[in-house]
């Protein structure tokens, strides 16, 4: 998974810049694989605009959150990421013949 | 106010670096309807689903091409119509994604993706392509 990590009027710094790199791997737990995750940080009146793009074949999602701490701001994002790529994993193995949503939970 | 019908409306070049923008609608418009975040999820896979659709197998990837995604809010649903200018297709003719000859082509599955996450997905040629109508029935209430 590429993953690019971009200040919108703002400079990450290297120690945020490997906190929301470390944070961005974990969302291929949830789909794999991931073509790409790209993160854009705003600061704004009172915090940060965190906005997760993430590229995975046929799909195109993005999710996004503000806090006014840069790591809340980034870490939901990522967790809406996350819940978005798993519903879309559900489905598309739901749509597989012979595993159904009841299969899956009680299969698996 | 609770009553009032919104329109939104975004026409972008085909190509995968403009997917961001319609995504960015979504999210606003989900915003402003200040739906749950399950709805909004729903809400992003589907159309996103049409979009891609549109740019890949609709404008096949032409950047000459465009996407036009309509998104009306009423009361109770939600409706977004996803247009693209390739030369149209019929429902009929795509292969069955469940068919076990089928079953590992990741194409053919985005209707089913649509219909899963909607409550009604109706496709359509039209004379400059396809039109793709999405509607989801909200389950709360507008709060303003």
């Amino acid at each position: 998974m590429k993953i690019s990590i971009e200040g919108h009027h703002y400079q990450v710094s290297e120690a945020s810049r490997d906190y929301i790199l470390s944070a961005a791997e974990k969302i291929e737990r949830f789909y794999s694989p991931i073509t790409e995750c790209q993160i854009t940080i705003k600061e704004e009146k009172g915090g940060f605009h965190a906005d997760v793009v993430t590229r995975v074949t046929g799909q195109t999602l993005k999710s996004s959150n503000q806090d006014e701490k840069l790591y809340k701001a980034v870490d939901e994002a990522l967790d809406k990421m996350a819940r978005q790529l798993q519903k879309l994993h559900d489905r598309r193995r739901s749509h597989r013949p012979g595993e159904t949503e009841s299969t899956k939970q009680t299969g698996e | 106010m609770g009553n009032t019908t919104k329109t939104y409306e975004l026409s972008r070049v085909g190509t995968f670096d403009q997917v961001e923008e319609f995504a960015s609608l979504v999210q606003r418009v989900a915003r402003e309807r200040a739906l749950p975040e399950e709805e909004e999820v729903d809400l992003m896979i589907a159309v996103m689903e049409a979009v891609n659709n549109a740019i890949l197998h609709g404008n096949q990837e032409d950047e000459r091409k465009h996407v036009h995604m309509k998104i009306e809010t009423g009361p109770s649903e939600i409706t977004v119509w996803i247009q693209d200018e390739g030369g149209g297709f019929l429902v009929a003719g795509v292969p069955d994604p469940l068919a076990p000859d089928n079953v590992m082509n990741a194409s053919g599955r985005g209707i089913l993706m649509m219909q899963a996450f909607m409550d009604s997905v109706e496709i359509s040629p039209t004379e400059t392509g396809t039109l793709v109508k999405l509607t989801k029935e909200f389950s709360t209430k507008p709060s303003i």
